[in-house]
């Protein structure tokens, strides 16, 4: 019983107490301020709503502009000191480097020997008189660095004999080679040591 | 980096292949060959061996060595030395002997050799009479073609054409493959037109305007029997024998239309093949007698159409150009020659069946009437000077262009015979 009353008083305390707390004029402390004196206020008007989104979707979009133009030049830059670094202009120009670095010197070399000696096995092969058949004779050629034929072999036939003797026809009134001579000995022995003739029916 | 680029640079240089070289060309010159003259046992027999030389050089095939320039006149295998030939870059060379057996009766043994591979090519022998020595050196040279060449020999087929000497006088002719021994077959002074041979060599079909009207007759060679196709059309043309010598094709117009029809021989009845309202000329069989070429203005200009026989299908075969006629297939039956017209200029061409390209390969420029040797290798037809009609023929590789002799008058439509057996 005396719990059940200790507890009202308690509660009768702590809700006296929180209403003190809310009533009490704290203004007491604060300078009371001049109500004589009188504030000026000026109207200004203000941006539409529309304006201040456009403005503001502008500069986002510039400052993103100047951004993409400070990547550019920076992969620009970056490029650029690449290529420096590498002593190359493009990736094509690294290409044809290549290319033209090969070709300069074997390949052109190669090619005019090929010109030649396809110019002067042509003016030898009498050509059977063929009629619609798109037929080949591969022969395998070994030659020795002075342009001597070695050896020369089929290595696949056309399946017509005429044709086929056509070919070694044109052979055995060759014994040299000629086209080869003088060329240096490192593209010889890569190119035409051993070489095969495709003798095609049809151009 | 740098060191991986000379990697890979090291690297595509040692996997390349090893080096292929093309040659398509071949020369322009022409294969020589050395006909030696034949020993018949007391002298050398040039007779033959002039007959020889004259066939194998008759279409400018091969270039003849001259009897002068021969080193030595072997007759047999023995005493054939490979060496002298070589010196003179000689490809070929025939030999042989002649033995007198009774009265006038020879055989003859004769060798050929392909020089530059040191091989014996060809050995044969034949028996004939003296007063056949022609026909003896056609087998001879036939024989020795297709050992060269592996094509079959054509100097003993024959040509059939319309000779027109004068105006208003038409002839049918029949000759050797070289002008030779001309025989008439059929004389008229109305038009004859588009010979053609049976393929057992034994009938010729034409179209004789006799009677006032084309009609088509079937002439016996040997009996010179003529029969005429009876049709109901008015006006019957181009008739042509099938391979299989079962059939002829033909045009007939029945109202004014010219159309395809073929005339069974067995049974004969005729069947139309084409329907359409254009005019359709000029049939010519496939070698399998499955299929028809013909010439049809059913697109607006005469084009080249194909016909198969069986199911009446038609594919058009030409597109280039403003004039395709008269087309006939190669022996291979994939490939037509033709004649190729543009802007009034006419030459003979030749086309694969499966490609739109047309090879023009005659130079003059009213060229007509294209006929193909039997082993598929040259073409004869009829061309014009001064508009005197004359034959000129060339090889399929480019290499030959010749002329036949020139006959008195105007020769045209020539039609080359098939292979005699």
């Amino acid at each position: 019983m005396t719990n059940n009353l200790i507890a009202f008083l308690n509660s009768i305390f702590f809700h006296l107490f929180l209403l003190a707390i809310l009533t009490i004029d704290f203004s007491i402390f604060v300078p009371k301020p001049d109500r004589e004196k009188i504030v000026p206020i000026e109207f200004v008007s203000l941006p539409r709503m529309e304006e201040i989104r456009l403005k503001k979707s502008n500069d986002f979009l510039s400052k993103r502009i100047d951004d993409n133009i400070k990547v550019e030049k920076e992969i620009k830059k970056t490029v650029e000191v690449n290529k420096k670094k590498l002593g190359l202009n493009s990736l094509e120009s690294l290409r044809k480097q290549i290319e033209d670095t090969k070709l300069s010197k074997e390949k052109k070399e190669v090619q005019i020997r090929i010109s030649l000696i396809q110019k002067r096995i042509n003016s030898i092969w009498k050509k059977p008189a063929l009629i619609n058949e798109d037929i080949q004779t591969e022969i395998q050629i070994n030659l020795a660095p002075s342009g001597e034929i070695l050896k020369y072999e089929m290595i696949s036939s056309s399946g017509n004999k005429i044709f086929d003797d056509s070919t070694f026809r044109a052979l055995s009134n060759i014994s040299f080679i000629t086209e080869v001579i003088g060329m240096d000995r490192k593209y010889f022995e890569k190119n035409f040591r051993s070489f095969n003739l495709v003798f095609k029916s049809k151009d | 980096m740098k060191f991986l680029i000379i990697c890979l640079i090291f690297l595509s240089a040692t996997i390349e292949a090893k080096l292929k070289i093309e040659i398509s060309q071949g020369s322009k010159d022409l294969a020589k060959i050395a006909i030696v003259p034949f020993n018949d046992g007391k002298k050398t027999n040039t007779a033959l061996s002039n007959l020889i030389e004259k066939n194998l050089t008759l279409f400018g095939e091969f270039k003849a060595t001259p009897k002068n320039e021969m080193l030595s006149f072997p007759s047999s295998e023995d005493n054939f030395f490979y060496r002298d030939w070589n010196i003179l870059k000689i490809d070929y060379a025939v030999i042989g002997k002649i033995e007198e057996k009774n009265n006038s009766e020879l055989y003859i043994e004769y060798f050929v050799f392909n020089v530059p591979l040191k091989k014996l090519i060809l050995r044969g022998d034949i028996t004939g009479d003296i007063n056949e020595l022609s026909q003896i050196s056609k087998v001879i040279s036939n024989r020795t073609y297709k050992a060269i060449t592996g094509l079959e020999g054509i100097f003993n087929t024959k040509l059939a054409y319309i000779l027109n000497p004068q105006k208003d006088i038409y002839k049918i002719c029949v000759s050797d493959i070289d002008g030779s021994n001309e025989q008439i077959l059929f004389e008229s002074t109305a038009p004859l037109m588009s010979p053609s041979w049976s393929s057992d060599y034994k009938k010729l079909a034409y179209v004789s305007f006799e009677k006032g009207y084309p009609e088509i007759y079937m002439q016996d060679l040997f009996s010179g029997k003529r029969e005429s196709i009876k049709t109901l059309g008015l006006s019957n043309s181009a008739p042509v024998w099938s391979p299989d010598n079962k059939k002829l094709a033909f045009v007939m117009s029945m109202s004014g239309n010219p159309d395809i029809y073929i005339y069974n021989l067995r049974n004969k009845k005729i069947s139309r093949h084409t329907t359409h309202y254009g005019i359709d000329t000029e049939p010519s069989w496939s070698p399998n007698s499955k299929k028809l070429l013909f010439t049809s203005n059913r697109s607006g200009s005469p084009q080249i159409y194909e016909l198969t026989i069986s199911s009446n299908r038609i594919k058009r075969i030409t597109l280039d150009g403003d004039y395709n006629a008269r087309a006939s297939y190669f022996p291979n039956g994939k490939d037509i020659v033709l004649v190729h017209g543009n802007n009034g200029i006419f030459h003979i061409g030749t086309k694969k069946i499966r490609s739109r390209f047309i090879n023009t390969i005659s130079k003059t420029t009213l060229d007509e009437s294209p006929t193909i040797s039997p082993n598929g290798n040259i073409i004869i037809y009829a061309t014009k000077n001064n508009s005197q009609g004359y034959l000129a023929g060339l090889t399929l590789d480019g290499k030959s262009k010749f002329t036949l002799p020139t006959k008195f008058g105007s020769v045209r439509e020539p039609a080359w015979s098939p292979l005699m057996n």
